[in-house]
């Protein structure tokens, strides 16, 4: 082979155009059936549980009982909604009672942004609640976890990127960290718009052609993203919007903000996704209690937010106290597609809040070993962070070993970011 | 359905698939992801505003579909590797053994080189190659299918055409791994 070492520009621009044109084998027939058939495949994939159902000798039975499920919800409207007001009034209260943050928000929305499941709540914000949510309640149904978001720490940046090549529809988010070295320090709006247009982002789709300025609104807590007249936002496939879906909930809920709003050249709403739908905002659940592990086929452990797992962090419509979310950690459901955090042999015998500075007591018998330790200190020093807690210590025997190697008093939560990478 | 999938190929298959060939370097792979943006621009052919020409919208659907396969390409490599998370790992270099197609093998060597060399560029310098030369668009249609500033794209040109030369004073012909088809 050559080595030229005297390449001319001007030659070499003119080369570049002589690049040969690669001809598609396809005829335009086969091409077109090949479409056609990928197409119905697909349209047939969303109609199939359907035609499933059609088979079955229970449907009968199935409808009517559906159609006295609905009849009951018709008649008892003002029982549940009278028992919904007050258990949410009740839910905010404690929550202000436990939580700085929320005494900078309105207490209805509060309210309103504490159950996935809240109908009257979605009509509140208007119909684009319904499909803000809807994602979520899918999340809880699924069984994969193929990619997750990138988190910041001060001087760091958060970009989400995909985890696993088998993409579906079904995938989730999650939140890692990644330091990054900036020159000098940035605003938040700057952040944000550098995690969405990082050239390593993957928000299910590029938007660093697409996204124009990122505006944080301090007094309604919320993110205003503009996008350029020429976005594509509406040609994404379901599995993009599934993802950019997931990956916005996710992302801006870890950042605590409640309200994503959308513009175009700063007018209200953008058309998304292939439902030919105008979304003007999505609200954003920024309730987290508590943490799981997730371990994909590498061996990696990636710590999952309760929100993403689909736990219901819930009693009695209040959110549960950071004792009961210690404990509810060290359980999953028998198909859970992740694990507890907390190991078995872990017994929490006290935990007591002393100000910012949660002292968590581990029994005589529990038992942790130092790497377990880990993920698990981690774990709940991010879920202390919830509470507004910004130190954590261990204490009891069984950590007493641990302590000579690990440090396990004062663990600061301050900054605290998920699975740093 | 029909109709219109008549007149998106007649008008710009030939390139669209010339441009996905380039992007990839792999024919098989192209063929597939020609039928993917087929799809999603029938699929949203309705809810396209007409905002940009339909000339760019299909360019920059296009452009999608080949950096999602190449972005899950470099995460199955990864994975394969066990070196997940290696942020600064260049995409492209999983085209390694990409096949060198017929039309190119026909070539000159200089021509054969240059495509070689080409996969060596960033992945936006190669966009800019890719669109500007190969396919022959403007500076405004190459800005607007990638979404940057005209300035943006001259610049890219620009140190594209430059790092593109250095590969080629630098390339001594051994470390090149394509074989032909």
């Amino acid at each position: 082979m050559t080595n030229r070492s005297n390449w001319d520009e001007d030659k070499l621009e003119e080369k570049l155009q002589q690049l040969p044109p690669i001809k598609d084998r396809q005829s335009k027939e086969e091409l077109f059936q090949v479409i056609q058939k990928k197409m119905n495949e697909r349209q047939i994939d969303k109609t199939d549980p359907v035609v499933i159902k059609k088979k079955r000798p229970w449907l009968y039975p199935a409808i009517a009982t559906a159609a006295a499920v609905f009849l009951i919800m018709l008649i008892l409207p003002s029982l549940i909604d009278n028992n919904d007001h007050f258990s949410r009034g009740d839910m905010d209260k404690a929550d202000m009672e436990r939580s700085g943050v929320a005494e900078d928000t309105d207490s209805g929305d509060a309210g309103i942004m504490m159950d996935f499941d809240d109908e009257a709540g979605e009509k509140e914000l208007g119909g684009e609640m319904g499909i803000a949510s809807a994602p979520e309640e899918e999340a809880m149904e699924s069984d994969q976890l193929v990619n997750y978001v990138i988190v910041p720490l001060p001087y760091a940046m958060q970009v989400p990127v995909i985890l696993d090549s088998e993409l579906g529809e079904d995938e989730r988010v999650t939140l890692i960290g990644k330091h990054l070295e900036l020159e000098g320090e940035l605003d938040r709006e700057s952040m944000i718009y550098l995690a969405l247009t990082s050239e390593e982002a993957h928000w299910g789709t590029d938007l660093r052609s697409q996204l124009q300025d990122v505006a944080f609104n301090e007094n309604e807590n919320s993110i205003t993203l503009d996008f350029y007249g020429g976005h594509r936002m509406e040609s994404l496939s379901s599995t993009q919007e599934n993802i950019f879906s997931r990956a916005i909930h996710e992302y801006f809920s870890f950042l605590g903000i409640e309200l994503v709003k959308f513009t175009v050249d700063g007018d209200s709403g953008i058309m998304y996704g292939q439902t030919g739908e105008r979304h003007h905002e999505w609200g954003i659940n920024t309730d987290n209690r508590g943490y799981y592990v997730y371990t994909d086929e590498t061996g990696t452990d990636f710590l999952i937010r309760a929100v993403v797992a689909g736990e219901n962090m819930y009693e009695n419509g209040e959110l549960l106290s950071l004792s009961d979310t210690l404990d509810k950690m060290k359980y999953v459901s028998e198909d859970g597609w992740y694990e507890p955090v907390v190991p078995e042999d872990v017994q929490f015998s006290n935990v007591a809040i002393e100000g910012n500075h949660a002292i968590i007591t581990l029994s005589e018998d529990s038992e942790i070993n130092r790497s377990d330790f880990d993920l698990f200190a981690e774990a709940v020093a991010l879920t202390a962070a919830d509470f507004d807690i910004d130190f954590i210590s261990f204490v009891g025997r069984s950590i007493d070993e641990i302590s000579e190697f690990r440090e396990t008093e004062m663990i600061s939560t301050t900054n605290l970011v998920p699975n740093i990478r | 359905m029909r109709e219109e999938f008549d007149r998106l190929y007649e008008t710009y298959h030939h390139t669209l698939f010339q441009y996905l060939f380039y992007m990839v370097r792999n024919r098989e792979v192209a063929e597939e992801l020609v039928q993917e943006v087929y799809i999603k621009v029938l699929h949203s052919f309705q809810s396209f505003e007409g905002k940009s020409s339909e000339k760019t919208w299909l360019y920059s659907v296009a452009k999608h579909v080949g950096i999602d396969w190449i972005r899950s390409q470099s995460r199955k490599k990864r994975k394969w590797e066990g070196q997940q998370f290696e942020w600064s790992e260049r995409e492209f270099e999983l085209q390694d053994h990409a096949l060198l197609p017929e039309e190119i093998l026909v070539q000159k060597d200089e021509i054969q080189h240059i495509y070689r060399m080409l996969k060596r560029c960033t992945d936006d310098q190669q966009q800019v190659i890719i669109l500007r030369y190969i396919q022959a668009l403007s500076i405004s249609e190459t800005a607007e299918v990638l979404g940057w500033t005209e300035s943006k794209v001259k610049t890219t040109q620009h140190r594209a055409i430059k790092a593109l030369k250095q590969h080629l004073e630098g390339y001594t012909g051994y470390d090149v791994k394509e074989a032909s088809e």
